[in-house]
């Protein structure tokens, strides 16, 4: 073998080399890793149409969600405990998510007390977590359509002074960038949750 | 009541007159108040309630001079679905202590009387059998204390 043709050998070598190399890192990065603590549905669920109210008073639709993923949180603001702190904990993960140069879903409140939660209401409540979360609203009827569809369940309870909380379904649906369900988080919810299984799940599509 | 419960009452009575909630038989820890979130009207308090006491204690009430009126409610979760509940009552056995968390028991402090913000400052006045416990504390802002 002369000198020329040891050269041409090596030279191939490295490429091939290198070009496995890199195909294996590729295809191991975009590998796929369960998710610790989100529960992932046996197929991705075809969200109902809908029309609901933004927190800037802008009619919001399904297609208002192609793109993007969207993590979907059912509560009220006049609930003092368990909302706050589920919001808290959602605003906190996504900036731990950003600081760690991952692309984080967008929050989605779509409020169970639509007759008190107006757009406004909520504009200025869900400021106060992170401006970027979008509150929805709407007409009783509107809610309990989306609502059901999705087997999320709210309904009042009375007090003796004639004020009322709601119940509801304390679930977080991670819907897809094809604006389907995909998966969801089921309460006590905690950060790290968030923190460890967003990046796993939203990779996946 | 038995004798020995009696026998407590003028020293409860003496410990619930300061505001201090340490070196009481019953003492409070981990108070934190949050801050009615904009638009909203109720401020939420969480805290340990540790009995001290030889005996049971019972809190049935709390109020705050910055607020209208005061409950503790209870949240729970029952097959995914949260429920909020009054509770009329807080039974703490000796020894024993009870944890107010978020997602759990909770003081829900309704319509501030005077602008409530991040750093005023808030008293609950916690009415068990035999006295009362005052503790003062600053108001915190809930998502840097998540």
């Amino acid at each position: 073998m002369d000198r020329a043709t040891k050269i041409l050998a090596i030279s191939f070598l490295v490429i091939a080399f290198t070009s496995g190399f890199l195909f294996l890192y590729k295809g191991l990065q975009h590998k796929f890793i369960e998710p610790k603590h989100a529960t992932i549905l046996p197929a991705a669920m075809d969200l109902p149409s809908f029309s609901l109210t933004d927190h800037n008073n802008l009619q919001f639709t399904k297609d208002e969600l192609l793109g993007s993923w969207h993590l979907v949180f059912f509560g009220f603001t006049h609930c003092p405990d368990i909302c706050p702190a589920t919001l808290s904990q959602l605003a906190i993960a996504k900036s731990q998510l950003a600081e760690k140069g991952y692309k984080t879903p967008k929050i989605l409140l779509i409020s169970v007390d639509p007759e008190r939660d107006t757009p406004d209401k909520l504009k200025s409540y869900l400021s106060y977590f992170d401006s970027s979360i979008i509150g929805l609203t709407g007409s009783p009827e509107q809610i309990f359509k989306l609502t059901k569809a999705l087997g999320i369940f709210f309904s009042k309870s009375y007090n003796q002074n004639g004020d009322y909380s709601v119940d509801h379904s304390a679930a977080i649906l991670l819907i897809g960038p094809d604006a389907k369900w995909h998966s969801l988080f089921q309460a006590p919810h905690k950060i790290e949750h968030f923190v460890s299984d967003i990046p796993r799940l939203t990779s996946k599509g | 009541m038995t004798y020995t419960r009696l026998l407590c009452i003028p020293f409860m009575i003496l410990v619930a007159s300061c505001n201090s909630a340490t070196n009481s038989l019953v003492e409070i820890t981990s108070l934190r108040v949050f801050a009615p979130l904009p638009g909203t009207n109720t401020a939420v308090a969480y805290m340990t309630i540790v009995n001290k006491a030889d005996n049971l204690i019972i809190f049935r009430n709390v109020h705050s001079p910055e607020f209208e009126h005061a409950e503790i409610h209870e949240n729970t979760l029952e097959n995914g679905i949260s429920r909020m509940r009054r509770l009329d009552k807080v039974i703490i056995s000796e020894g024993d202590s009870a944890i107010f968390e978020a997602g759990g028991m909770h003081i829900m402090l309704v319509g501030p009387r005077e602008d409530i913000v991040v750093g005023s400052y808030v008293t609950l006045q916690m009415c068990h059998d035999y006295g009362e416990l005052n503790v003062t504390t600053k108001i915190l802002n809930r998502l840097s204390s998540e």
